[in-house]
């Protein structure tokens, strides 16, 4: 095939260029043809019992091993249709998501469970590999590219019209709907009360040593080790101090202060969000353009005012991200939050790991995994506002 | 008018003691109106000495007079409000837009901001850039010669009387830094500023500058109009360093247009008026001609340049 023969839009050498997208196409055609043939369901008599794996039935078997080849074969011939290509595969696994469980709960108990099997998060995965994938191949088109998030109103509506339900996570949602919204509750005021004072505590700092380079290099040591002690250990090494704290100081405990419980957990979150929000600060600010800090001060800003009119503004992008890499983190700490009795979605993962109930351990994980995508893609926005408004080059 | 007076700045190796000067006993008057360059090597002390005359750097010994009071009396954020500042790097705010960045001193200086933005788009078409289509752009979208342009405008937008530039034209590239130095030339013809001129070129020290500080060491080696300097070095260092052709250097700071005289102009080979006469001599000496017609931005014969007048000027 030569090159004339295709049409311009069809944009071939970019891709020939791009081996590397060729072959995520193809790792994620190929995990999205082995999950046709794992078992999708699970069934069993009730949540904690053994049970019987279900086979997709033969005809979705077909369509999904169709779909799964034609990801890496047109993504060399027709790369406009990838995101669309994604989108749908993702789409297809949330319905039979639902449409499978259904299936396997049609004339079984209240108390009977059917679960996503292997080849549920094996499609899925292949399928967001193609949609990242599509992501990858730089579309000129922005409508094409939109495409790839088909997924996400099909899921809103498949969860909105309850065709998701007969889902075992979400008959466990079902069964603890008021718990689960408070622990979400806790999980959110841990991470953003952590996040908080860590930016209170860490930007400031960052400013201070950001003109001391010794007192620069204690600080970020400091903060490193912080970062070396297992999240676990930490959490165990505070109880002591803490609670000896509130033993000597009665007011203290009764502002709630405790070695065990929600003060702990907030001050081990608040001490390892400190390091990202330090270090990229103070790689912010000490990279402003110095050609520009030394213009400032050469047309007579003083030391404030060039502060906070142009080292503050240029350093803003680059700090934010790294109050984003420290909001992720904490979002995935929080989860062991449970373990010193501070709730969060922690509550459900280590219920879960107790009882051996995969179901509840889900029901903790996967909205863990979502808070932390949202709050990645939340602050990622911000950063791109500000970076377009202020056209950094 | 500057005036520096047996100016001094010296650093102190802390673990040795050893003393280094930057600058060492300098002496010098810049007029008012003229641009004076500070010429010299790397590490001569002209970049330590500019930045004094704006409290960059706080000298050791001596003093600045700017027009006849003490720089030291004054807040330095003060003093730097009233001098204008061109470095090379030009050190836009990338944040701000065009105009913005030209409103920044008049904005410090607490001025109604109708009146500034007023003034910032005037700039703007003083220095070449057209307000409508450059104002609202930010640095990144501007090209090297066009956002030192906007550096200059910056530097003007108080009106200072004096401006200190940093080898602003160092980061351009030689056809960006040829039509720049032009444009800043007519600029000041119109505004006559108090221009002190850093720079380590010596085709721009002759070309820009009304006078010439020659500086080695930190200490003043020669000081006087680029005619003095090619015509009398007064010592081995400003020959050498000026090199064996710098009457060649000098004649390339002038136009063809400049030295042209009304003659004959039939059968010559033309030139245009805006050539420099070094280019011109290699155009007489290609040709094997003793005399080009001159020509002007309409095509139209100006006069002619002789072997003879380029020997005068030479």
């Amino acid at each position: 095939m030569t090159p004339s023969t295709l049409s311009p839009e069809v944009k071939p050498r970019r891709l020939a260029a791009q081996p590397d997208v060729q072959l995520i196409f193809w790792l994620g055609g190929m995990l999205m043809l082995v999950a046709c043939f794992l078992p999708w369901a699970l069934l069993r008599p009730n949540r904690l019992a053994a049970g019987v794996y279900q086979n997709l039935p033969v005809a979705w078997m077909v369509l999904g091993a169709v779909l799964a080849l034609a990801v890496p074969l047109s993504a060399r011939v027709l790369p406009r249709i990838m995101p669309l290509l994604g989108g749908t595969a993702l789409a297809l696994g949330f319905y039979l998501l639902g449409a499978r469980m259904t299936a396997a709960m049609l004339d079984q108990p209240e108390i009977a469970r059917a679960s996503a099997s292997s080849g549920l998060w094996v499609w899925l995965l292949g399928a967001g590999i193609a949609v990242y994938g599509a992501g990858q191949i730089g579309l000129p088109e922005r409508f094409w590219s939109w495409l790839a998030w088909l997924w996400l109103p099909v899921l809103i509506v498949l969860a909105l019209t309850g065709q998701l339900a007969a889902w075992s996570v979400l008959r466990e949602l079902d069964a603890q709907q008021a718990r689960f919204l408070q622990e979400v509750g806790q999980h959110l005021k841990l991470v953003l009360t952590g996040l908080g004072l860590a930016v209170l505590i860490g930007a400031p700092l960052a400013v201070w040593v950001s003109r001391r380079p010794r007192a620069a290099e204690a600080v970020l040591g400091f903060a490193n080790g912080i970062q070396t002690i297992p999240s676990l250990a930490l959490l165990g090494l505070l109880i002591a101090p803490l609670g000896a704290l509130a033993n000597a100081l009665p007011f203290l405990r009764q502002l709630g202060v405790s070695g065990i419980g929600t003060a702990p957990a907030l001050t081990a979150l608040t001490l390892y969000a400190l390091l990202p929000v330090l270090r990229n600060g103070l790689v912010a600010l000490r990279g402003v353009s110095p050609g520009a800090l030394d213009a400032a001060r050469g047309m007579g800003m003083t030391d404030n005012q060039r502060f906070w009119r142009v080292q503050l503004p240029l350093a803003l992008p680059v700090w934010l991200s790294g109050i984003r890499q420290a909001a992720v983190l904490l979002v995935g700490v929080a989860s062991i939050a449970q373990l010193i009795g501070a709730g969060g979605l922690g509550y459900f993962i280590f219920s879960g790991l107790q009882t051996a109930a995969s179901d509840l351990i889900l029901l903790g994980a996967i909205p863990a995994a979502l808070l932390a995508i949202g709050v990645d893609a939340l602050l990622r926005g911000l950063e791109v506002l500000l970076t377009r408004q202020w056209g950094r080059a | 008018m500057i005036e520096l007076q047996h100016l001094e700045k010296k650093y102190v190796n802390e673990t040795s003691g050893e003393i280094f000067y930057a600058v060492k006993d300098l002496s010098l008057v810049f007029p008012d109106g003229k641009i004076t360059a500070l010429l010299g090597p790397s590490g001569c002390g002209k970049t330590t000495t500019l930045r004094m005359i704006n409290r960059l750097i706080e000298p050791t010994g001596g003093q600045i007079l700017l027009d006849g009071q003490d720089i030291m009396a004054q807040r330095p954020e003060d003093l730097r409000r009233q001098i204008g500042y061109v470095i090379q790097q030009i050190g836009l705010f990338p944040h701000l837009s065009v105009v913005q960045n030209v409103a920044t001193v008049p904005d410090l200086l607490g001025r109604p901001r109708a009146q500034t933005r007023e003034r910032a788009r005037e700039l703007l078409e003083l220095v070449g850039l057209e307000p409508g289509q450059f104002a609202d752009k930010h640095p990144h979208e501007l090209s090297g010669g066009q956002a030192q342009r906007v550096g200059v405008a910056r530097a003007l937008a108080a009106d200072p009387p004096v401006l200190l530039m940093d080898e602003p034209f160092g980061a351009l590239d030689p056809l960006a830094r040829d039509k720049l130095q032009e444009a800043f030339l007519d600029i000041q013809r119109r505004l006559q500023k108090t221009i002190v001129l850093v720079t380590h070129d010596i085709d721009e020290a002759l070309r820009l500058g009304d006078r010439v500080a020659l500086l080695t060491g930190g200490e003043l080696a020669q000081f006087g109009t680029p005619n003095d300097l090619v015509r009398h070095p007064e010592s081995e260092f400003v020959r050498q360093f000026l090199g064996e052709d710098a009457l060649l250097r000098q004649l390339a700071g002038l136009t063809a247009a400049q030295l042209a005289q009304p003659g004959d102009a039939t059968g010559l080979p033309q030139i245009s008026g805006t050539l420099n006469v070094r280019s011109a001599l290699s155009v007489m000496l290609g040709q094997r001609s003793d005399a080009l017609a001159v020509l002007d931005a309409h095509g139209q014969v100006q006069g002619v340049l002789t072997w003879q007048a380029l020997e005068e000027a030479g």
